[in-house]
């Protein structure tokens, strides 16, 4: 049995209560761990089998654009923060190191081209991916913010695809069961076992 | 003055970028449609202000928000709109704002079609 990197509130209040049990029942089914309890027995008895959920920090001051993102995300399996400008993105890099940042560039506040220096300025933050994402695509831009140490770019609109394949590219790849909605093979082995 | 007839936005190309995950349009759209008035708002008030770094600034916002929906009139003249800005030449876009406004109107439309064609599906 495998853990279940999933955010279980909020697929609860994605669905509503009556497609959420259906969704429950069938990962329950396919032997994947479904309640807190089963995910903290799992994780105490099998150490090594749960690998980190990699997080990512979106950071885009169009909400409904950062919700979009956030669900794609949550619905893969990754754990995501939202930061509505450049000063609350750099308040969260200065408390937590993401896998990755999407970075919009035209930001109120400090600017993503701002936010992309700070993560960069710091040896331990330099690790993390960074994908700006925006809908001005001139050479020059795109040089600057690869040059500035941006690991790739998405214009806008973002579809949902490109963007997971370029997470997967750049090594954030995701880890949960397959049977809950996911597609990454290798979990969906480990869910049958 | 009578505005020229826009026509409408299509729900189904709405719905494109949603087609894997049709369950997150309904909240999108809603975050959507309370941003786009002050954001309507706030561009005219750049323009009165005869600001054009804010405007170009707001234009560019609108211009990727409708992007997700595939709403290519509302693109297409927010990304004016920018370019005037931009170029701090803000003489005669009244009319533009004014026509982004009512893409815009059409897109919150199109916007709940879609939805209630997706209640119907899901």
């Amino acid at each position: 049995m495998i853990t279940v990197a999933v955010d279980w509130q909020y697929r609860r209040a994605m669905l509503g209560p009556q497609a959420f049990a259906v969704h429950q029942c069938i990962a329950q089914k396919a032997g994947c761990c479904v309640t807190d309890r089963q995910k903290r027995d799992h994780v105490r008895e099998n150490p090594l089998s749960n690998p980190p959920t990699p997080s990512i920090l979106v950071v885009e001051d169009e909400r409904h654009i950062a919700r979009f993102l956030e669900f794609v995300l949550h619905k893969e399996g990754y754990t995501v923060e939202s930061a509505f400008d450049g000063d609350e993105a750099v308040q969260r890099l200065q408390s937590h190191t993401y896998s990755a940042v999407l970075l919009d560039l035209g930001l109120p506040g400090r600017s993503g081209q701002e936010v992309l220096r700070y993560l960069r300025s710091s040896e331990e933050r330099d690790k993390t991916v960074v994908i700006v994402l925006t809908a001005k695509f001139s050479g020059d831009v795109l040089h600057e913010v690869l040059a500035a140490g941006a690991n790739a770019h998405c214009p806008k609109p973002v579809a949902p695809s490109t963007l997971l394949r370029k997470l997967k590219e750049l090594g954030v790849a995701n880890g949960y069961c397959a049977a809950t909605g996911g597609t990454n093979p290798t979990i969906l082995e480990e869910c049958r076992l | 003055m009578d505005q020229p007839e826009l026509a409408e936005c299509d729900p189904t190309k709405v719905l494109e970028n949603f087609e894997d995950c049709p369950e997150i349009l309904g909240p999108v759209a809603k975050l959507f449609r309370e941003a786009y008035v002050p954001d309507m708002q706030a561009l005219r008030r750049a323009l009165e202000n005869r600001d054009s770094v804010n405007f170009a600034f707001i234009a560019h916002k609108i211009k990727g928000s409708a992007s997700y929906f595939r709403a290519d009139h509302v693109t297409h003249i927010a990304g004016q709109l920018e370019e005037r800005g931009q170029r701090k030449d803000l003489n005669g876009v009244h009319a533009m704002v004014e026509e982004l406004n009512r893409a815009l109107n059409s897109l919150s439309r199109a916007l709940k079609q879609a939805e209630e064609r997706l209640e119907v599906r899901l």
